[in-house]
């Protein structure tokens, strides 16, 4: 033990006698009683030392001294020190314990006030103002101003002559847009649909539904190419090539068979309608599967293969039927236009999905003019390749539009196909919650009462036989400030008559919504609110104040029994006391949860049931403590001397055992609040707790949430620092008594 | 102890007994099995006619038969209880989390998450609160133990579920580097597997170290300023000496029967941890069954519960004499 320690150890000595006796009516203090002094002595050293060599002392070597002064003690300068002073003392020289009693009074204080003077109602639901951002300063200013940023936005964008990359605001989400500060971290990202303002991507088809019946169910192509397959020189072969990969759709990832097909029409049955000819194999072979993390995620397989186009043509066969003979595909399609695409084949039960990628049509012998490369043409690009799925798949889009079309290059029949993975540019927006909140809305409906109450004070005016259009707000209703609804803003008006012959309007309209809702001017929640529109600041400080009440009440009860179940079991002893302990002992190895939930389910889920069965086993600490201070000091001599004197067994507990135990006995009761709002807060936080009540343990447990962790985490924040806090503080305020009250303790927690 | 546990287990019975019979769920397939297995096991009464005087009774039509089955009185379905765990060790049918299973085998199922999720919690704690403890005893009032005291009192204070959300907030909402959700399955890879057990032991080790350290650094202060450690000194061993050969030795005397303690402390503490991380483990099912009112199970659970925390109590008893000889639980006071 240090230094420190040793000395306080002392001081706790000193100051415990001083109790000791103050009680036991022992007078120390009387220090005026002089009998019970002896009287010292005085002489002369001189003459003493004459004696020292033998001769004898004469009578007049003495004399007195003081001799016509009368002695007495002096009395104390200093006041006595009392126990609870002492120890007063030494808690205020403990810093970080007045800190935590400071900020404890605080939250003590703020739990009582911010309740009353924050206007805002946590009752109820208020579906408009879910979710809002903490907000001091006023919005744009950076910082807590009530703000909210929206990640990963589309944001449309032109290419103009030069290729610049042009964009001004944000126009994809009308919601949004009316209320965007600032657009920021502008980057390249993907999106999986087909877009005016996206490049790139795979064309991505997609068996949509289970339980297809029909077995191949998506094929593409490009069609009307005036490709020559009947020519014999090699050098005019059709080279194509592709890559092809299977797509990882929703947790989806069966590998659906596909082949190449061609398509033209079957002039030869003399019928204008579209045939479709595998010509190759079905096959589920898309090379190797990717490495997770190095590719795309959501990219299973894939493979580029290279064929020649103009020899699986010329060597396809065509069966009509099973006993038909095989024709050449060739001689089926005696006309020139020609398409190719790929035949996806899945299971009938499954979602399938699968990507074409580079698909690349080139003649050996040369470059494909632009005459006979459709594909060159109507793409604009250098190179052959199919490369923009996105600007394909929006081609198809427009070509459904558009039946006269030429370029009806893609298709997938009646199935899903669109974009995959498009290149587009992202940005997060920074918006005005606030405003977006309470600012104007439309689509709002004003009921009957308030317009009724517009008409008679004169604010508004309007013919019912002209409609909305006349709705005019006068000159007089401007002034009020009171008519909330924006000028020119009115959608509908209808009006109702009553079987008592009374009108009742009511307007569909764009409203200033702070207004609508009842409040004077634009609320402001320093904390934000939580995703039923409560405002925090008020939410987390009434359930700190339950939390609190909820605490005091059960630590009051708890010390109550516990000390009088302590006093007893440890002022007998013996068999009382063994019989004591075994029932402690039981009782503590209840689980809590247990009683709590019999005692919810047969007495219902309220405050004073929870109350109840945190009484019920919450006492036995408080018990023990006690328990082992009666240990301590009922062996002590001054009990004995005042069980001599006759003292019977109350005046001794209440008397002499109690007021010595009570330092003790105070720490660990104090220490015992913040153990109630623990186990409350456990609860609660496992849904087992109070249901209609808001303590900090529901508050937590409704803010706990994913949602809540991935897009609002404020709203766990601010109630989880309040309930650390209050921890910390109540700990260290503990502590610090605990040591000042009984410094021998100090050090071992 | 065994009787403690006996009564309390016998309590727990009752009180739980004391609750209403809940409806039914699921398929009349497996109510009925459910029901039957009861039934045998002796709890219910199986009855073609209702006897309204038995109390509510679960009502089951198959085939056009509809059979009554009530609840025996509490007495003699204790005796039941008792008889079936004797005899055949039968602790009773789950109701609602696996319909018609043993109760004991749902738990079986879930104890290993429980389980390997504390003892690497344990092994992790253990050397960081040792360290830690050892350095701020080493640097008394030095700023190193006023930051690691400092630290020590905000990590016990702050409530283990601010702690478990924080560290989901971070880890798995906003840096993305752990599941979100405790991963489990037949197809899930090693690496998906340790990320999944990032922030459960994190979220135990946070409170246990905190207490180790504490525990270390006031035992150690105290072995530090006791005399034998003085004349060790004396007879001229350095300092580094004296602490390894005696200070050490001596302070783990009381902190190796708390490991015992803590690892049973944090056994039940992670109730609250398998529920926010969806852990299948048992303090997950405990939370489960109360919530779903699947008593047996419950039973079980809390019967495992029990008998662990007694059992450790005995165990730090046993294991302080065999730390230190001179400490003897029983031995006459000399």
């Amino acid at each position: 033990m240090s230094e420190k320690n040793l000395k306080s150890d002392n001081d706790f000595e000193n100051s415990n006698q001083n109790t000791d006796n103050n009680i036991t009516d022992n007078p120390v203090n009387n220090f005026n009683d002089e009998s019970s002094f002896n009287k010292p002595e005085y002489y002369d050293a001189n003459s003493i030392a004459n004696a020292d060599d033998g001769s004898e002392v004469s009578k007049d070597s003495f004399s007195f001294v003081q001799s016509d002064k009368k002695l007495h003690d002096q009395k104390f300068t200093t006041k006595p020190t009392t126990f609870l002073k002492d120890a007063l003392k030494r808690f205020s020289k403990n810093k970080s314990s007045v800190t935590g009693g400071i900020i404890l009074g605080l939250l003590f204080i703020l739990a009582i006030f911010v309740p009353i003077f924050v206007p805002f109602s946590t009752k109820n639901d208020h579906p408009y103002e879910q979710n809002l951002p903490m907000k001091l300063f006023p919005a744009g200013s950076g910082f807590w101003d009530g703000t909210r940023t929206i990640h990963n936005q589309t944001l449309p964008y032109e290419v103009d002559d030069q290729g610049n990359i042009n964009y001004d605001s944000y126009v994809g989400d009308p919601d949004l847009e009316n209320y965007i500060l600032k657009i920021k971290n502008i980057n390249m990202g993907y999106i999986d649909h087909a877009s005016s303002s996206a490049s790139g991507g795979y064309a991505m088809m997609e068996r949509e539904e289970a339980g297809d019946l029909d077995n191949q169910t998506t094929f593409m192509y490009c069609s009307e190419m005036p490709f020559d397959f009947t020519s014999t020189d090699p050098d005019d072969d059709y080279m194509l090539s592709y890559t092809l990969g299977t797509y990882n759709r929703d947790g989806y990832s069966q590998m659906p068979k596909f082949a190449l097909a061609i398509v033209g029409h079957d002039k030869a049955s003399d019928k204008t309608h579209k045939k479709v000819i595998p010509l190759t194999e079905f096959s589920s072979d898309y090379g190797e599967a990717l490495p997770k993390k190095k590719a795309d995620m959501r990219v299973v397989q894939h493979k580029t293969q290279s064929v020649n186009l103009s020899e699986i043509v010329k060597n396809a066969t065509y069966k009509e039927n099973e006993n038909s003979t095989p024709v050449s595909v060739l001689s089926l399609f005696v006309d020139d236009s020609y398409s190719f695409g790929f035949i996806m084949q899945s299971e009938r039960d499954l979602k399938t999905a699968f990507y074409v990628k580079d698909f690349e049509l080139s003649k050996k012998s040369a470059t494909l003019t632009e005459k006979n490369n459709l594909l060159f043409r109507s793409f604009g690009t250098e190179n052959s390749k199919v490369k923009d799925a996105n600007e394909l798949v929006q081609i198809e889009r427009d070509d459904k539009s558009d039946p006269s079309s030429k370029y009806k290059y893609w298709s997938a029949s009646g199935k899903r196909f669109d974009a995959m993975d498009a290149y587009s540019l992202k940005c997060s927006i920074l918006i005005d919650a606030y405003e977006q909140s309470y600012g104007y809305k439309s689509g709002q409906i004003v009921k009957g009462s308030v317009v009724q109450d517009w008409i008679d004070k004169g604010y508004v005016e309007f013919d019912f036989n002209i409609g909305p259009k006349s709705f005019k707000i006068t000159e007089k209703g401007k002034k009020s400030g009171e008519v909330y609804i924006q000028e020119n803003g009115i959608e509908n008006l209808t009006a109702t008559t009553l079987d008592s012959g009374e009108k009742v309007y009511t307007l569909t309209c764009t409203v200033l919504m702070y207004k609508f809702l009842g409040y004077k001017s634009m609320p402001v929640h320093l904390f934000g609110t939580d995703n039923h529109g409560k405002d925090l600041l008020k939410y987390v400080f009434s359930g700190l104040r339950t939390s609190l009440i909820l605490g005091l009440i059960v630590a009051t009860i708890n010390i109550l029994i516990g000390v009088i179940w302590g006093s007893i079991s440890g002022y007998f002893g013996g068999l009382t006391d063994i019989i004591m302990e075994r029932i402690t002992d039981i009782l503590s190895g209840i689980p809590l949860l247990v009683l709590m939930t019999v005692l919810t389910l047969k007495l219902g889920p309220t405050f004073f049931v929870f109350a109840l069965s945190l009484c019920l086993t919450g006492w036995i600490g408080i018990a023990s403590t006690t328990r082992a201070q009666f240990y301590r000091y009922r062996g002590r001599e001054y009990v004995l001397a005042s069980k001599t004197l006759g003292a019977k067994s109350p005046r001794l507990i209440f008397r002499h055992i109690l007021p010595n135990a009570i330092g003790t006995i105070i720490t660990s009761s104090i220490l015992m609040i913040p153990g109630v709002i623990f186990n409350e807060a456990t609860l609660s936080f496992l849904g087992l707790g109070l249901k209609n009540l808001d303590s900090l343990g529901v508050i937590l447990s409704d803010n706990s949430n994913a949602n809540v962790l991935s897009y609002y985490s404020y709203q766990l924040i601010f109630p989880a620092i309040i309930i650390s806090l209050l921890m910390i503080c109540f700990n260290l305020f503990g502590n610090g008594l605990r040591d000042a009250v009984n410094p021998s303790l100090k050090g071992d927690d | 102890m065994i009787i403690t546990t006996f009564i309390i287990l016998t309590l727990t019975f009752f009180l739980v007994k004391l609750l209403p019979l809940e409806p039914m769920t699921g398929t009349i397939a497996q109510q009925k099995a459910y029901c039957e297995k009861q039934t045998y096991l002796g709890y219910f009464i199986r009855t073609n006619m209702p006897s309204p005087n038995l109390g509510n009774a679960i009502e089951l039509t198959e085939n056009g038969v509809t059979t009554y089955y009530y609840n025996k009185p509490i007495i003699l379905q204790y005796g039941a209880w008792l008889k079936g765990i004797f005899t055949q060790f039968n602790w009773g049918v789950s109701q609602y989390i696996v319909p018609g299973n043993d109760a004991i085998n749902i738990i079986g199922s879930r104890l290993g998450y429980t389980v390997s999720i504390n003892v690497i919690a344990i092994l992790i704690a253990i050397p960081l609160g040792f360290i830690f403890g050892i350095i701020a005893a080493l640097n008394k009032n030095k700023p190193a133990d006023h930051v690691i005291s400092t630290l020590v009192m905000v990590m016990i204070s702050v409530p283990s579920f601010v702690v478990i959300s924080v560290l989901m907030l971070i880890l798995a909402y906003s840096l993305h580097w752990v599941p979100s959700v405790f991963p489990y399955g037949p197809n899930i890879s090693f690496g998906e597997r340790c990320a999944g057990y990032v922030i459960p032991v994190c979220a135990l080790c946070f409170g246990t170290v905190a207490s180790f350290t504490r525990y270390t650094r006031a035992e150690l202060c105290e072995v530090m300023s006791s005399e034998f450690l003085l004349l060790a000194r004396t007879k001229g061993l350095s300092r580094g000496q004296s602490i390894v050969r005696h200070a050490l030795r001596n302070s783990l005397v009381p902190i190796v029967p708390m490991i015992i303690g803590e690892f049973v402390g944090i056994l039940s503490g992670s109730a609250i941890l398998e529920n926010l991380y969806s852990i299948p483990g048992i303090g997950n099912l405990f939370i489960k069954c109360i919530n779903l009112h699947d008593y047996n199970v419950l039973l079980v659970d809390m019967a495992f519960y029990t008998i662990i925390g007694l059992a450790a109590n005995l165990l730090v008893d046993i294991s302080y004499g065999i730390v230190d000889p001179r400490i003897r639980m029983g031995a006459k006071a000399q």
